[in-house]
């Protein structure tokens, strides 16, 4: 490892399935998380989801959780801070707080993340109380202004605190004592490798010697269920929840929620030299792409732009399309976005489509939202430290592209050394990674 | 890694007290107030009754590309973007195939969005009966309604504020964007990190900035909860005083503003007017508390050193520092504090000014609003004063430039910007003149 080198030496993950050994050892055993909604999600569309059964007690046990309170916390910062600790201890961090102050001084923070949604009930009922009796007595609705205060009774400022969008970060800075940069990247599905990318920019600036880096995506929270729902993404409902989520699959109906926080330690080959940690994998490029899409939360309008930005990525790492033996797709289970990735793999690799391992997570953990791309993340280190690669689950018939993919039924035993991971989004913005064995 | 220097060659902005720069700049000079009673709805029986709203009709696309540009955020930012973009000379459509799109990026820092939520009102009428009804409000009957009314879920769904970055890369032909967001010191943060990105190479070209609506009728009171606010309704333009002895809190504001940063030769080689250059930035996290500052200023100041360091610049070489200023208790006196620990002695003879005593505190916008400060404080040789400045804190002992502007040459200057969750990021900004500052 030469000094130029950032390494990653430490993941986790938070998802329906349990932490990321509980995720693995589904995923290998070909065992889906989503499962019909519980007590308390009635109505929520589509009805089922992979939702994570992490609670407080659990965070409280993971580096730098004693701190956490969960009053001021939403499922966002949850997720976030589950993912956060995982990937500390598994990095040998167990104490962040007790590190010398320098070290703290030169960790970082970089999250992917969404905005915080209200509490759907809480924050209605302000816009009901709100409501002009008179108008709504003729079946309109106008707001009486006299009446917001009336409205706020209930509320508390950390009900507002809790909506801003850097919650994540701003909690696992504390959580990590992390004094160096910290930031949350905001948008849908790809921002949490973006976060990693840009964590590993800043060390190659040379802003920091560490950071905790991932993504948050409470994906069977009540405001994206509802929302995703309003903008047509999701899957239908009345599906076997067990294989509605069919990624890269000619049956997917849409997206299916699932809850996923999942991050990873990168580090300067320096830094992890002198604590004496082990690198897992070295990071070797990465990019990004805007595509406008077909709608403002739509399908991915050209796959050009990420044909590009795949074959860009292959040669800043120095390798060509036949060196890579691993892709962790992105394969969201949303036709639209679906076909383009799966287009731009098709014309990327061409006729060693079949030698390829394309490796689909989202039929285990459901669709992750901020953290689904980092998950992938994830499951390529996992990969490279097991030597093993888990089935595609739930990919029955594949898209047209990908007709002539390697399929991969159950999980087999395979030398992963060069790793791709791409991340997808419904508003655009796409991400690829190159990593690489250490 | 020898760095390419990052200037600034656009600037737009939308603020409680103009769309234009130069009448922006011309108005902080003359000390005055943007804070009113706020207008956008009645509130009587609030709290905080006043505000730094934008006043006047927006001239702005009504939509780019698949974007409506209905709501007040993007209304906001589609109309700085446009602004900054022709103040560049780079507001001409690339055709689809034009490799400069290539060079092209946005980073944005957006907050929530505005009035969202309010789209759920006749549903929950329907649902739920009067607003006076007095039955348990069932929430999975309104979670049926929304579900059988998708399009009111999309209107909602506004609140992520997720078109505010794709529009512009629309706008600008960008082949990359980025959100982000380090609540107050978002702005600042969007800045340094385009610097950062034309540094290693990723982009020529930046749109940055950042856009914030929160004057709304459940923000307001929920800042307030928060006893973040200001209370002095009753003397809304002395309500924000920062360093004050009796300040009390900060004023909301609202607005978007937006830079272009270019790569310099890139710059250059267009011709482009180059307005000034980004020298450096520093950011440190408290890691210490979701509201309030770490009460030595440690995070502040080191953000501080780091951004000196990063230029390459001693504390002498600073002229001036637009402050984050905010004028509530712990900010004012936790940033004199760090600004003394940074500078040493020299803090003393650092002209220091809040802009947020005239228009507020813009949130996600305002660390890039008052970047355009620092930069015209530059080009015109005005600081800009703190008004409302009569009685001296003793814990806030600098030279806060009070009430009147005053003349100075200033080569470079620093903007501290410091965000709720301990995100604190200085940012140096210098007179291009050829060579370094």
């Amino acid at each position: 490892m030469s000094s130029n080198d950032i390494v990653i030496t430490g993941f986790g993950a938070v998802t329906g399935a349990g932490d990321d050994e509980a995720f693995r050892a589904a995923w290998l055993e070909g065992t889906s998380a989503v499962r019909p909604f519980e007590k308390g999600a009635e109505g929520l569309p589509p009805g089922y989801g992979a939702q994570a059964a992490f609670v407080h007690k659990d965070l409280r046990a993971l580096p730098g959780g004693r701190g956490l309170r969960p009053g001021t916390m939403t499922e966002f910062t949850f997720l976030a801070c589950g993912a956060v600790g995982r990937a500390l201890k598994s990095a040998g961090v167990d104490a962040p707080d007790a590190d010398p102050e320098e070290v703290m001084d030169r960790r970082g923070v970089y999250l992917g993340s969404y905005t915080n949604f209200p509490k759907l009930k809480k924050h209605s009922k302000l816009t009901h109380v709100m409501g002009d009796p008179e108008e709504a007595h003729f079946g309109r609705y106008s707001i009486a202004d006299a009446r917001i205060g009336r409205g706020m009774k209930g509320f508390t400022g950390f009900d507002f605190l809790k909506l801003m969008n850097n919650m994540p970060t701003a909690h696992a800075s504390i959580q990590a004592a992390a004094r160096g940069p910290a930031n949350t990247l905001l948008g849908h599905s790809s921002v949490g490798l973006q976060a990693v990318g840009k964590a590993v920019d800043s060390l190659r600036l040379g802003l920091a010697d560490q950071f905790v880096a991932g993504g948050t995506g409470p994906g069977t929270s009540e405001g994206l269920c509802t929302f995703r729902h309003g903008s047509r993404l999701l899957a239908d409902d009345g599906l076997d929840p067990a294989t509605s989520a069919r990624p890269f699959d000619r049956g997917a109906t849409g997206l299916v929620p699932g809850d996923v926080g999942a991050a990873v330690v990168v580090e300067t080959a320096d830094s992890a030299r002198a604590r004496g940690a082990r690198p897992i994998a070295y990071v070797k490029a990465w990019n990004d792409v805007f595509v406008p899409p077909t709608a403002p939360r739509g399908g991915l309008s050209d796959c050009n732009p990420l044909i590009r930005i795949l074959e860009g990525v292959i040669a800043e790492a120095g390798w060509t399309p036949a060196d890579v033996d691993y892709v962790a797709a992105s394969a969201t289970g949303l036709y639209s976005v679906d076909v383009g990735e799966a287009a731009a793999l098709s014309v990327v690799f061409g006729d060693s489509l079949s030698e390829l391992t394309i490796a689909v997570h989202t039929g285990v953990s459901g669709f992750g939202e901020g953290g689904h791309a980092t998950l992938g993340l994830v499951g390529a280190l996992q990969s490279m430290e097991d030597g093993r690669v888990a089935p595609q689950v739930n990919l029955g018939e594949p898209l047209e592209p990908l007709r002539g993919m390697s399929r991969i039924h159950v999980a087999v035993e395979r030398e992963i050394s060069k790793a791709l991971v791409i991340a997808t989004s419904p508003e655009g913005s796409l991400v690829v990674m190159a990593i690489e064995k250490a | 890694m020898n760095r390419r220097r990052v200037v600034i060659t656009g600037m737009g902005t939308v603020t409680p007290h103009s769309d234009n720069v130069d009448t922006l700049f011309a108005q902080l000079c003359e000390g005055v107030s943007a804070v009113q009673r706020i207008t956008q709805f009645d509130p009587e029986g609030l709290p905080a009754q006043i505000a730094a709203e934008v006043r006047y009709e927006v001239d702005g696309p009504a939509q780019v590309g698949r974007y409506a540009c209905d709501s007040r955020t993007m209304k906001f930012v589609t109309a700085a973007a446009q602004r900054a973009l022709a103040d560049a000379g780079l507001e001409d459509e690339l055709a689809p195939d034009d490799p400069e799109r290539y060079v092209r990026a946005v980073h944005l820092s957006s907050g929530v969005g505005s009035t969202a939520m309010e789209a759920l009102g006749p549903l929950t009428l329907g649902v739920w009966g009067s607003p006076d009804s007095t039955e348990k409000r069932d929430l999975v009957a309104l979670r049926r309604a929304i579900a059988a009314h998708p399009e009111t879920a999309q209107h909602v769904e506004d609140w992520f504020c997720d078109f505010a970055a794709p529009a512009l890369a629309v706008m600008f032909g960008a082949d990359r964007i980025s959100t982000a967001a380090s609540a107050c010191a978002s702005g600042s943060h969007a800045l340094m990190d385009a610097m950062h990105m034309i540094q290693l190479g990723r982009a020529k070209r930046v749109l940055t900035g950042g856009v914030c609506t929160p004057v709304t009728r459940s923000m307001m009171p929920g800042f307030a909860m928060l006893s973040a606010l200001s209370t002095r309704n009753e003397v809304p333009h002395a309500a924000s005083r920062p360093f004050d002895a009796d300040r009390s809190g900060f004023i909301m504001g609202e607005g978007s503003s937006l830079m272009v940063l270019e790569d310099l030769e890139a710059a250059q080689a267009r011709g482009a007017r180059i307005h000034g250059e980004i020298l450096g930035a520093g950011i440190a996290t408290d890691a210490y508390r979701l509201t309030d500052p770490e009460p030595t200023g440690r995070g502040m100041g080191e953000a501080m050193r780091r951004a000196l360091k990063d230029a390459g610049l001693a504390p002498e070489n600073v002229d001036y520092i637009n402050a984050h200023g905010t004028s509530t208790k712990l900010n004012d006196a936790a940033e004199s504090k760090a600004v003394k620990a940074a500078f040493g002695e020299q803090a003393y003879s650092i002209p220091m000014s809040s802009t947020k005593s005239m228009f507020g505190h813009l949130i996600h916008a305002a660390g890039i609003t008052e970047a355009i400060v620092c930069t015209k404080t530059i080009q015109d040789g005005r600081i800009t004063p703190t008004i409302n400045y009569e009685t001296p804190d003793p814990d806030c002992d600098l030279d806060y430039v009070p009430n009147t502007a005053r003349e100075a040459t200033v080569k470079v200057a620093m903007n501290n910007s410091f965000g709720f969750g301990g995100q604190n990021v200085s940012v140096l900004i210098g007179a291009y003149d050829g060579g370094r500052a």
